[in-house]
């Protein structure tokens, strides 16, 4: 049995561990609060774009952009990464890292060669150590993303896309279900599905699901929420019919290729957000289990301590009535 | 009141103002317009360019949008900028600063790198900004 003073050593380590995940766990806490704000600021934005470009594609038909061209041959392909820049959050990077390199491979198989653009410092030395190319990295901005961020990310694969040294973008994040829970995503974001946007912007909707129940969870979301704003909608519609249309200017079409590259800056600013909120809930998480589990080593420990304390006492005590007997004798 | 306009003007990650308005005036795709009360909807793409916005008390409030969109059905008008802040709020030595840093990464970068329409696009929206001040 180890000694008293070393037991006593550990049971302090163990103690100012379990007093730093704490103080993690609840600046975690504080921060998801701080980046499901942000999310929420975010929305009217990419609401009100999305009804304007469900609008306009509903007028006309000839809605051209180059983004939206599907290019004939993917020779290469663009994947952007979004993890963080600290560790201490669970599985929340590897999860992300893991599906992109997934996906680098079979389109490696497919003869098609990849780009990455990594967000967030932990993706870097993944990528670097399996030599594969990085072509833009941001760090030190995963927990605040700024704006600049998308925008700069948008202009490189939009060049690179209409001068064909891309043919595909997808992104990899880290979508956050609720505070508790991320589930590993990745999107097209090039070329644009114009499907898309004839289906109401929400999170649930832009996300690819991992398994089919969560899908049906979705459907069972968005069937309560468009019940709920079946009210609204008839609102609006008797509004509507009293309005007259709208005049485009320039033209509609041009108004529609105008948007599609704010769109996609709107789509990339809404991952980076997402897994923005995400981090912070993965590091409660991960907090919350290991602060549990320095409990249950403190536990054990302190029961070592004792029982070690008292098996002292009691060879003393045998000594001590040992020698006094054998001085009566 | 009743002949004012309710006004937003919203940028990607926040609401940039939200007020009623008077008067409006935005660059337009083909020409500055000015928007009031009960005008006809129209919808529209916005070049580089100030967005002034009058007040009841008339006072002014001048916005730089770089782009962006913008809406009006009579009573409501919403601009959607890409990227916009208050004149009053140009910072002119982080603007300079700004601008040194994406022409060296500018230099730095060779021809031909998607990486390069960012730094350029960067450079003259800030000189835009300094032309304001």
């Amino acid at each position: 049995m180890p000694s008293l003073k070393h037991i006593k050593k550990r049971i302090n380590s163990v103690e100012s561990i379990k007093q730093i995940t704490r103080t993690m766990e609840m600046v975690a806490t504080a921060k998801i609060r701080r980046a499901t704000d942000r999310i929420l600021a975010a929305t009217p934005y990419s609401t009100a774009m999305l009804e304007v470009l469900e609008e306009i594609s509903a007028r006309s038909n000839e809605a051209h952009s180059p983004l939206l061209q599907i290019h004939d041959e993917v020779k290469r392909a663009v994947v952007i990464c979004v993890v963080s820049d600290r560790g201490l959050a669970g599985g929340f990077n590897y999860s992300v890292l893991r599906a992109a390199d997934r996906f680098i491979q079979s389109m490696k198989a497919e003869g098609t060669a990849c780009d990455v653009v990594v967000c967030g410092k932990k993706g870097l030395p993944y990528f670097k150590f399996r030599k594969i190319p990085v072509v833009l990295s941001f760090r030190d901005q995963s927990a605040d993303p700024k704006y600049e961020q998308a925008r700069e990310i948008t202009s490189y694969i939009i060049e690179a896309y209409t001068t064909g040294q891309a043919d595909r973008v997808v992104i990899f994040y880290n979508h956050t279900k609720n505070v508790a829970e991320q589930v590993s995503t990745s999107e097209q974001i090039l070329p644009v599905d114009s499907y898309c946007f004839t289906e109401v912007f929400s999170e649930s909707d832009t996300a690819v699901y991992t398994s089919e129940s969560d899908k049906a969870v979705a459907a069972a979301q968005k069937r309560a929420y468009e019940k709920a704003h079946e009210s609204d909608r008839d609102a609006s519609a008797e509004e509507d019919r009293f309005m007259g249309d709208f005049d485009y200017e320039p033209s509609a079409e041009l108004v529609f290729a105008e948007l599609i590259p704010s769109y996609v800056e709107t789509r990339i600013f809404h991952a980076l957000l997402d897994s923005a909120a995400g981090e912070q809930g993965a590091r409660r998480k991960a907090m919350k289990s290991a602060t549990d589990n320095a409990s249950d080593i403190l536990t054990t420990l302190t029961r070592v301590y004792n029982r070690a304390r008292q098996g002292a006492i009691t060879t003393e005590i045998t000594e001590i009535v040992g020698g006094a007997a054998a001085l009566e004798e | 009141m009743a002949n004012t306009l309710n006004c937003d003007i919203v940028t990607p990650d926040s609401m940039l103002f939200s007020g009623k308005a008077v008067l409006v005036s935005a660059p337009a795709a083909e020409g500055d317009i000015g928007l009031m009360y009960q005008c006809s909807p129209l919808m529209s793409t916005l070049r580089r360019g100030v967005i002034r916005i009058k007040n009841e008390n008339d006072e002014v409030t001048t916005f730089a949008a770089n782009g962006g969109y913008l809406e009006v059905d009579g009573h409501k008008v919403i601009v959607l900028a890409s990227r916009a802040i208050n004149v009053d709020e140009i910072d002119t030595a982080a603007c300079k600063e700004s601008i040194s840093a994406n022409e060296k990464r500018n230099a730095e970068l060779e021809e031909g790198n998607p990486a390069k329409a960012y730094a350029i696009s960067e450079i003259s929206w800030l000189n835009y900004l300094l032309t304001l001040k």
